[in-house]
């Protein structure tokens, strides 16, 4: 019997039943659909076949609502039961499944975890733009800090050498763009030669050794010049200890070395000066020592010479002396009275000569004298040469006016000598005085020491006065006054020995006065090492 | 001139500068033993009685020697050397009479052992003068030293036999 006839076919109750298990089993295969759609579109959803489970448990429900309406007109109860079995199978499947996965579902974030999670998330996007800006100003300092770097290149390598990063200042330095360099073995910015050595391997293991590794030697850039560069690896560990590479530093010192070479080359240049100025030295010593040598022959060739002077020069005079001297002796009875006179002449001639050899040679004697010097009593000086010259004042009045003479550094001998010339003239010019006035003087003035030698005597003409100190100048006649014109020449070449200088004033008919002066005291004249001093004529 | 019995050696080259020499010395009568060597060498061999003067005996020494200093072969400060330097001559009185008055020369004379050193002057009656004084000092006035056996050369053997 079919529902409906239990309904009594009352269209109401029948409807009822009809519409609502209609639209039940509907809506119970609207869900399934809804189900799959989810599904496929949600391709993360978890366990899929739970999906399926509940989709044929809920198509199977509506299966069993299908059947109510279907048994309203047909009483096929048998169909209806094994439907409602199937349903009842996957509803317990469904709740077993269910059960099962309840402790995963609870697992399972909820709506307001995602949310906090969304947000967190979002700060952490935020927080990674931040960071990305800073590491970008970060990196801009840098790129300019390289770019700046002058002479300088920095870049760096893997551990095995090869080029893995590159900058601005290597670029400008070593001429290589990082697109060209980069991967590229380290090597290659040696010389060839230095690169066949093996080289640049070297310096990485030297590096990883010592930690660091420091090189002056030639780099090559692009375009395959060569440099001078200082060179220095570091490498760079992690924080394992394993090698990731290599930084290093290049930096050019051409100008550095151009520096040293102009350097070098300015020593070398001054050695070779020096070497060219002791080899001009050494030739002018030996050039000096040449002339010295030349110089002190002839000094003795000139000693030879007044040696002979003295020995072969007076010997022959002495023998035309001494035989015309036997002549008269011996024969001068038998001699014309005008024959006699030439005699004497030739005598006369002869004894004249002999004087002028033997003040030449005193005068020569001079300029070989080794001055002695010392501190002289000069009025003891002057005493004994008057005492010398006391013969000549025989028979005459002679005023002697001896002042304070004091001491004066020179050489004894010789400035006797000065003052025997000076006085022994000083007696000859005033022969023709009643009374000869002889004044014999010192004046200091402004530590110049002078001496002077005055006479009343026949004085002579001031305009002859620059030639009286020469040797062979006479101002008298020789039957007037008696002279070879060498004693005041042998003054002044005593006093120039003693660095002083001669001078003198007179009067014509009234008197003369010779002046010298002893112009250094002891010490200059030590300076002068006047003592070890061998002037010569 | 008997070379055994001189009394003054005069060692001079020059004949003139002899001649004036003699001259002067006869004046005074000393010239009677007057022997002349005309270079070193005769001079030497004179004193030492070898060459051409071996029979010469050393018991007969000059009283005095003239000497020259520029002579020909030995010259004089040689010849002075050899005779001050030899025990048996070195008392005979040498005067060194020289044209020059060179000061190396009177310093090395008297360190030789020269007696005396006489400048010839140029003018001859000074020279005169100068060889009159000499030859009456050395051959009069002074005192000649006395001679002994060593001092001739002569071992006593000898002596004896002479």
């Amino acid at each position: 019997m079919p529902h409906g006839t239990r309904y009594m076919w009352d269209p109401g109750m029948v409807w009822l039943h009809v519409i609502s298990d209609a639209l039940i089993a509907l809506a119970y295969s609207c869900i399934p659909m809804a189900l799959i759609y989810f599904v496929r579109k949600r391709r993360d959803t978890p366990r899929g076949w739970v999906v399926w489970m509940f989709g044929a448990f809920i198509v199977s429900c509506g299966m069993t609502h299908v059947m109510e309406v279907w048994n309203i007109w047909h009483a096929n109860y048998l169909l209806s039961g094994f439907v409602k079995a199937i349903t009842a199978g996957f509803s317990v499947a469904t709740a077993i499944c269910l059960v099962r996965l309840i402790p995963q579902a609870l697992l399972w974030p909820s709506p307001t975890t995602v949310e906090t999670m969304n947000q967190k998330l979002q700060m952490e996007a935020e927080e990674r733009a931040r960071v990305k800006k800073e590491l970008k100003q970060t990196e801009e300092t840098l790129r300019l800090l390289l770019d700046g770097v002058k002479d300088h290149a920095i870049f760096m390598l893997d551990s095995e050498g090869r080029v893995v990063s590159w900058t601005s200042c290597a670029t400008r330095l070593l001429g290589y763009q990082s697109n060209e360099i980069i991967g590229q073995h380290v090597s290659c910015l040696y010389s060839s030669a230095d690169s066949e050595s093996g080289k640049p391997a070297l310096e990485l293991e030297a590096a990883i050794l010592n930690g660091r590794s420091e090189e002056i030697g030639q780099r090559k850039r692009k375009d395959g010049t060569l440099f001078w560069a200082e060179a220095m690896e570091s490498p760079l560990f992690d924080d394992s200890g394993t090698l990731r590479g290599f930084a290093k530093v290049v930096r050019d010192i051409t100008e550095r070395k151009q520096t040293e070479h102009a350097l070098v080359l300015q020593a070398e240049h001054v050695a070779r000066a020096s070497h060219a100025l002791q080899v001009l030295n050494d030739e002018l010593e030996l050039r000096v020592s040449q002339r010295t040598a030349q110089l002190e022959s002839s000094n003795q060739e000139l000693e030879a010479f007044t040696y002979s002077v003295s020995h072969d020069l007076r010997a022959p005079l002495r023998h035309i002396s001494g035989f015309s001297k036997l002549l008269v002796e011996d024969f001068g009875n038998r001699l014309e009275p005008e024959a006699k006179q030439y005699l004497e002449r030739i005598i006369h001639g002869v004894r004249r000569m002999g004087i002028l050899v033997d003040e030449l040679l005193a005068l020569a004697g001079v300029g070989r004298h080794k001055l002695s010097v010392e501190y002289a009593n000069v009025n003891f000086l002057v005493n004994e040469v008057v005492t010398i010259l006391t013969p000549e004042t025989e028979g005459r009045l002679v005023e002697w006016k001896i002042g304070d003479l004091g001491f004066a550094t020179c050489d004894a001998v010789l400035l006797a000598q000065v003052f025997q010339n000076l006085i022994g003239n000083a007696l000859k010019f005033t022969r023709s005085r009643a009374t000869a006035v002889i004044e014999i003087g010192r004046i200091e003035d402004a530590g110049q020491l002078t001496f002077f030698v005055r006479d009343n005597g026949v004085g002579f003409d001031m305009k002859y006065a620059d030639k009286l100190f020469g040797v062979f100048q006479r101002l008298h006649r020789i039957e007037d006054f008696e002279g070879t014109g060498i004693g005041l020449a042998t003054v002044r070449k005593i006093v120039q020995k003693h660095a002083g200088r001669t001078w003198a004033e007179a009067e014509l008919g009234k008197g003369a006065t010779f002046y010298f002066t002893m112009a250094l005291p002891a010490e200059v004249q030590a300076k002068m090492n006047i003592t070890t001093e061998e002037v010569r004529l | 001139m008997n070379p055994h019995d001189v009394d003054i050696l005069l060692v001079e080259d020059s004949p003139d500068d002899a001649d004036l020499a003699i001259h002067a010395l006869r004046k005074e009568k000393l010239a009677s033993s007057i022997f002349i060597a005309r270079d070193g060498e005769e001079a030497l061999n004179f004193i030492f009685c070898r060459g051409e003067f071996n029979d010469r005996y050393f018991d007969h020494p000059p009283k005095l020697i003239l000497l020259d200093l520029k002579l020909p072969k030995i010259d004089g400060m040689q010849v002075l050397k050899t005779i001050k330097g030899d025990p048996r001559t070195k008392a005979i009185p040498v005067v060194i009479m020289t044209s020059s008055k060179e000061e190396r020369d009177l310093v090395s004379g008297y360190d030789l052992g020269a007696n005396s050193f006489i400048q010839k002057p140029v003018d001859f009656d000074q020279f005169q003068e100068t060889v009159k004084q000499v030859g009456l000092y050395w051959m009069v006035t002074n005192q000649p030293p006395v001679r002994t056996p060593a001092q001739l050369g002569l071992a006593p053997e000898a002596l004896i036999t002479t």
